[in-house]
């Protein structure tokens, strides 16, 4: 009987691992660096992580997120993408709330640590972001601050031992619409996909957002997190207009809108 | 090419199929996973459910429209109406003892003009009579007129009489009008007792004349009798002095015969005049009560079966809605739903992702 190493042990070994940036993966930062990358950004980098690291290494602690049956979940999934390959995956949802930046984020760790890629976990989500605040990591500087010219990309990449890193959404400041509206102008997305093996963007909802899609389809891959008994049909169908190419699933299990006791009620 | 989801995770190990390998790492088998699928059955009471909590205000609209047409419809079709209640004190007619002492053997007093008031209201004498002690009298100028019989339709429907004793009899008339109320059901009793005194003393009238007719009948047979008799004493003077014969005991018991029946006439005309003397008694039929304050009614009960109807055809409508929402946006419940409907792959599932925020906070 096969079986699927779960990634316990992973999380165990690289779990407690601080989230860098700076001095301590500037040579990591360089040496990676893709043709094109500029000296600014590299100086700009070295600077910040200066100041960075120390605020940063005691506090950004993740031992226990995302969950480890989620990265489990996520890792068998990846089996079924062409995972070793991949430049870029986008996670995103019909609505809010799906599961999208777990997913997301999960994706992230598996890529990382089972397939040894050097990983870059984007939020993109500017008007409700999440990740950073779930990873206990500085919610700025980030994708905002990038776009609006004020930091450096590099500099608000934080880094992993493990080979995993995280761009934050920053703080948008009540104009997220505008910010992302800008980002596929920006150059920002090849950046990215310049800066690491792989990008994994957690994107904002497609039904809500009129930004989510755009972006989307500038993804290799478009992973679509499906909440059942939660995404209407109709509005999964609207959101599937709006992308290029048909993306892959990822069913979350059933969280009904029913409070318990009427779920008990009803035998559901 | 789609493949079968082989994913599906949750922390318990026993029923997921998961295990802990020898270096402690939990393992999930993948043979457990794909065979526990992903499909969910339909579950329709919860699928409904949750169609009503997502799309509360379109399933609650109807039923709350339905109940405001309903109640706007009592509102506006129908016109407030006032009932006014008079009372009328009823008892036995002299000479019978009074049903208050002797008590109601069989039918009461009140009961019997109940019975007269119903007969009343079905005549249209009757109903133009009240008609005219009313506000309503140029309603009923011309009875046979299509307006005038309408009215007197209205009118005869507008009463109700209940016997709350067996002395009282209770009139209730019910108006547009709080004015009109206390009119018409002054007017009725009125007329109740106007009609009942006339007919009582036409009664007597007629009853006396029979009297007066039968007493000079008995008066004629009197005298003719004792004319006979007369007439007998001329002719046989010496029987009728020594000895009566039988002749003139036939005229003499004829005399006394006729004699006797006129006293009786004489006497039962004293009693009928005594009697038509108390037509007008008011201790057989008056005013109790005058007529009541008007009290508005009858609006209430059509608004809370208004509010009733309007209620269960809204509950219809909203379960109609609620079905129509179910089928026109139903949501992705299944791994069939997202293959067989939208044609896409599945490569995953998990059962209970955290959740970061709130999907029903999303706009």
């Amino acid at each position: 009987m096969s079986v699927v190493r779960a990634p316990a042990r992973l999380l165990r070994e690289t779990g407690a691992r601080a989230w860098r940036t700076g001095s301590d993966r500037r040579d990591r930062t360089l040496a990676g660096a893709r043709p094109g990358t500029a000296d600014a950004d590299q100086r700009g980098v070295a600077s910040l992580g200066d100041d960075l690291t120390t605020r940063e290494a005691a506090a950004t602690t993740v031992a226990t997120w995302p969950p480890a049956e989620i990265v489990a979940a996520c890792s068998s999934a990846l089996r079924h993408l062409d995972a070793r390959q991949l430049e870029s995956l986008g996670v995103t949802s019909t609505l809010r709330g799906e599961g999208r930046s777990v997913v997301a984020a999960a994706m992230a760790a598996v890529l990382a640590r089972e397939y040894g890629r050097r990983t870059l976990l984007v939020e993109l989500d500017l008007e409700s972001p999440a990740l950073a605040r779930r990873t206990e990591l500085d919610t700025t500087p980030g994708v905002a601050e990038v776009v609006r010219g004020e930091q450096s990309l590099y500099g608000c990449i934080r880094w992993r031992d493990d080979g995993l890193g995280l761009l934050s959404a920053g703080d948008a400041r009540g104009a997220a619409p505008d910010l992302l509206g800008r980002i596929p102008a920006s150059g920002l997305l090849a950046q990215l996909v310049g800066s690491a093996d792989v990008v994994v963007a957690d994107l904002p909802p497609l039904v809500p957002a009129a930004s989510g899609a755009p972006l989307a389809n500038r993804c290799a891959e478009v992973l679509l997190v499906v909440r059942a008994g939660v995404t209407p049909l109709g509005d999964l169908r609207r959101a599937l207009e709006a992308l290029a190419q048909p993306p892959t699933v990822i069913l979350n299990g059933l969280r009904p809108a029913l409070p318990p006791l009427l779920r008990a009620v009803l035998g559901a | 090419m789609y493949q079968r989801p082989t994913a599906s995770l949750s922390s318990d190990d026993a029923t997921r199929g998961r295990n802990v390998n020898d270096e402690g790492d939990a393992v999930v088998s993948e043979e457990a996973i794909v065979d526990r699928g992903l499909s969910h059955t339909p579950r329709v009471r919860r699928g409904y459910a949750e169609t009503l909590l997502r799309n509360k205000t379109a399933v609650t609209a109807p039923l709350l429209v339905c109940l405001a047409v309903s109640l706007a419809l009592v509102l506006v079709l129908t016109k407030p109406s006032y009932q006014s209640t008079t009372s009328l004190w009823t008892d036995a007619a002299l000479p019978n003892t009074s049903t208050i002492v002797a008590g109601a053997n069989g039918t009461s007093p009140s009961a019997n003009y109940q019975q007269v008031l119903n007969e009343l209201l079905s005549t249209d004498t009757f109903l133009v009579s009240v008609a005219k002690r009313t506000p309503l009298a140029p309603e009923v100028t011309d009875p046979a007129s299509p307006e005038g019989r309408a009215a007197l339709a209205g009118l005869a429907k507008a009463f109700s009489a209940t016997t709350p004793g067996p002395q009282i009899l209770a009139v209730t008339a019910k108006q547009p009008t709080p004015e009109l109320a206390v009119a018409v059901a002054r007017a009725v009793g009125n007329e109740l007792i106007a009609q009942v005194r006339a007919r009582l003393v036409q009664r007597d009238q007629a009853l006396l004349s029979l009297d007066r007719r039968l007493l000079a009948d008995d008066q004629k047979a009197v005298n003719a009798a004792q004319q006979s008799l007369a007439a007998y004493v001329l002719l046989h003077p010496a029987r009728v002095a020594s000895q009566p014969d039988t002749a003139t005991n036939q005229l003499t018991a004829t005399l006394a015969a006729a004699q006797t029946q006129l006293a009786s006439a004489q006497n039962q005309y004293d009693q009928d005049v005594a009697t038509a003397s108390q037509a007008n008694d008011a201790s057989v039929l008056s005013v109790f009560d005058a007529p009541s304050p008007p009290v508005a009614t009858g609006r209430m009960k059509k608004l809370v079966f208004a509010a009733a109807g309007g209620l269960l055809a809204g509950l219809l409508l909203s379960t109609g809605v609620l079905y129509l929402l179910s089928l026109a946006d139903p949501l992705v419940r299944s791994e069939a739903d997202v293959k067989g409907l939208l044609a896409l792959r599945v490569i995953g599932a998990v059962d209970e992702l955290p959740r970061l925020s709130d999907p029903r906070s999303a706009p």
